[in-house]
């Protein structure tokens, strides 16, 4: 009896396997109303995302049972056969808090201390404390798991740095410029990094992207997508004076910009500052552009090293949040069941919970 | 030791910046990665020192402790302690602690020279004319922010060029905020040594008939004055920016305090001034 957890996550299983599991958001409340009626869950949560696909539940009976009971509740709700067990993980008591707060955390993403999991895990919550399906013993799992994403934030460097190459080239920007509001932006070649990277900027303010390719037709379909303008290869020099930040993703076997071509551009902005985006290998843009006056360049490898580091940094914190999820889910599990004995009066476990 | 003297309190208060000062050093060892907010901690408390032998000074002498040499550097320096505290407050930023803290020991350290504090010099301006040494000292504490701005500029754009890897753990602001910092406090700073210089002018020319004189520290300050408006014109209408300003500025302010001292100890009118 008590608290328990099943699932499958990014680390168990590839996605073809999760995708066939997942909730879609509309069919959650007839998910968690089948777990009470059908499968005698009083409390349940259902987290599901790309990566994961966890139940939380509470029920008066031993926990090995009630996990078997999960278990087939979602094979029978997905119609899939039994044989997918060792694609599950099944958590009771004490470990099943640690899991619910280290995911909360972002300490069991596939990026490390990523903060969007927090919002999922809150939506989560909301739709069954909204339905009914969370009590005390789930309410009181939930928000400790909230208060404790919280603290590890504030306590701790696992949210500290960019993780993601876009991440570091926007944060890098911000050191540059302060305030990406009403920054311009070009891409130069029409790639996938370089369109994560304009997105970042622009998700930070940055407006008036400009895409330029060899392929006008993907210029024009990238610029689109950013809700910017397309301009000719031919003719991005022309509106490069007024651009204060350029990401360069060219297949090009050369430069596309060097130090001598830089150089008139470069005495028209008044000594604005402008930072330089090389994602291309080979490299598109000539280090040597660096050492004009107001230039900074980053390459591929420049970027990916500031990545690694944060995500170096974020790993080594990671003793210290296992530490405060360890002592939380003690103190939290102890508060749950403070003052009852189950196996004495397995029929009171929820009366006088406070 | 006696605790209502400022020749007590001052050298604490230069003890207190020279730990922060140390503290900095080690800061800048760590690239700045590390909170500063220890730094301010150790200013803010030199900084009460500071105000105390400021306070005792003005109670003592019943005037604005700007007349001798000690008095002009204490009261610049804690106009430079006030402007960082300040700054603080208004921008919730602390980065600038490390930099700020050597021009401040720096500054403090000259009070403890001996016979800095001449106490025959008391001669004091009326009226309107009472604002000129309080405003050029102002002044100059504004133009040593600038600089301390432009120090942190150029620390920030080596990091952004020549050390990728380090530089996204360097707490510092941002560059533009640095060049904007700077600029704004140099036209600020033109603006009060102008009146102040101008107070000056008009007194002289009502103690003595003429605008100027010739005067060491008049033409000093005349230079200085016209330093800064050459740097402001090329910055404004030739596009002085980056490095290239940041190094202008801070090539001003070594030539104010490496002079300053000299130019006050040459002048002839600023120790026996006219009577208006």
């Amino acid at each position: 009896m008590g608290i328990i957890s099943i699932g499958l996550s990014h680390h168990t299983c590839p996605v073809e396997i999760r995708e066939k599991v997942a909730f879609p958001d509309n069919s959650l409340p007839t998910a968690l109303q089948t777990l009470k009626a059908e499968h005698g869950f009083e409390e349940s949560v259902i987290l599901s995302t790309c990566n994961r696909v966890e139940i939380y539940g509470f029920a008066d009976r031993h926990p090995v049972e009630s996990q078997e009971s999960i278990y087939h509740f979602i094979c029978d709700f997905h119609k899939l056969d039994t044989a997918q067990k060792e694609h599950f993980f099944f958590k009771q008591q004490k470990e099943t808090l640690e899991h619910l707060f280290k995911v909360a955390s972002g300490l069991d993403s596939m990026v490390l201390g990523e903060t969007e999991i927090l919002g999922q895990v809150k939506k989560a919550y909301k739709t069954s404390l909204e339905g009914k399906h969370s009590g005390k013993i789930l309410n009181r799992a939930f928000q400790n798991a909230f208060q404790v994403a919280k603290k590890i934030r504030t306590e701790t460097s696992i949210q500290r740095g960019a993780v993601s190459v876009g991440s570091v080239a926007v944060d890098l920007a911000v050191k540059i410029f302060d305030d990406l509001t009403g920054k311009k932006v070009m891409v130069i070649g029409a790639g996938d990094t370089s369109e994560k990277t304009a997105k970042s900027l622009l998700s930070r303010g940055a407006h008036s992207i400009f895409v330029t390719n060899r392929s006008f037709d993907r210029a024009v379909k990238l610029a689109e997508e950013l809700d910017g303008a397309a301009i000719h290869f031919d003719d991005w020099e022309q509106s490069s004076e007024k651009i204060d930040i350029i990401i360069s993703s060219t297949s090009a076997p050369h430069y596309v910009i060097n130090k001598k071509r830089l150089e008139p551009m470069i005495s028209k902005r008044r000594g604005r500052p402008l930072l330089l985006i090389d994602i291309a290998v080979p490299r598109d843009i000539d280090p040597a552009c660096a050492e004009l006056e107001g230039v900074f360049v980053y390459n591929i490898d420049d970027l990916q090293a500031i990545a690694d580091k944060s995500m170096a940094l974020r790993e080594k914190e990671v003793q210290k949040c296992d530490s405060i999820v360890s002592v939380k889910a003690s103190e939290v599990l102890d508060q749950i069941y403070r003052g009852f004995d189950f196996h004495k009066n397995p029929k009171n476990l929820t009366k006088g919970l406070s | 030791m006696d605790f209502s003297n400022e020749h007590t309190l001052m050298p604490i208060a230069t003890l207190i910046y020279g730990v922060a000062s140390l503290y900095s050093v080690f800061l800048w060892r760590k690239g700045f990665t590390k909170d500063d907010k220890i730094v301010l901690g150790i200013i803010s408390g030199g900084f009460i020192f500071h105000t105390a032998s400021l306070i005792i000074r003005a109670a003592e002498e019943q005037r604005c402790p700007i007349n001798n040499l000690f008095e002009v550097t204490m009261f610049t320096s804690w106009v430079i302690g006030l402007g960082f505290l300040l700054s603080v407050f208004w921008t919730k930023s602390r980065s600038h602690g490390p930099f700020i803290s050597p021009v401040l020991f720096s500054l403090s350290l000259m009070t403890l020279f001996p016979n800095v504090d001449d106490k025959s010099d008391t001669f004091t301006l009326e009226g309107w004319f009472i604002l000129h040494v309080p405003l050029i000292l102002l002044s100059y504490g504004v133009f040593a922010l600038a600089g301390v701005a432009s120090v942190m500029y150029l620390t920030h754009v080596h990091y952004l060029k020549y050390d990728k890897e380090s530089v996204f753990w360097v707490r510092l602001p941002s560059i533009t905020q640095l060049e904007r910092a700077a600029t704004v406090l140099l036209y600020f700073g033109v603006l009060l040594l102008t009146i102040g210089l101008a107070l000056g002018f008009s007194f002289l020319k009502i103690s003595t008939g003429s605008f100027i004189s010739q005067d060491a520290k008049i033409y000093w300050s005349i230079a200085v004055l016209a330093g800064y408006l050459i740097l402001l014109f090329a910055h404004y209408f030739k596009g002085l920016r980056g490095r290239y300003l940041a190094w202008s500025t801070i090539g001003l302010l070594i030539f104010v305090l490496s002079t300053f001292w000299a130019a006050n100890l040459l002048s002839d009118i600023h120790n026996n001034p006219p009577q208006g």
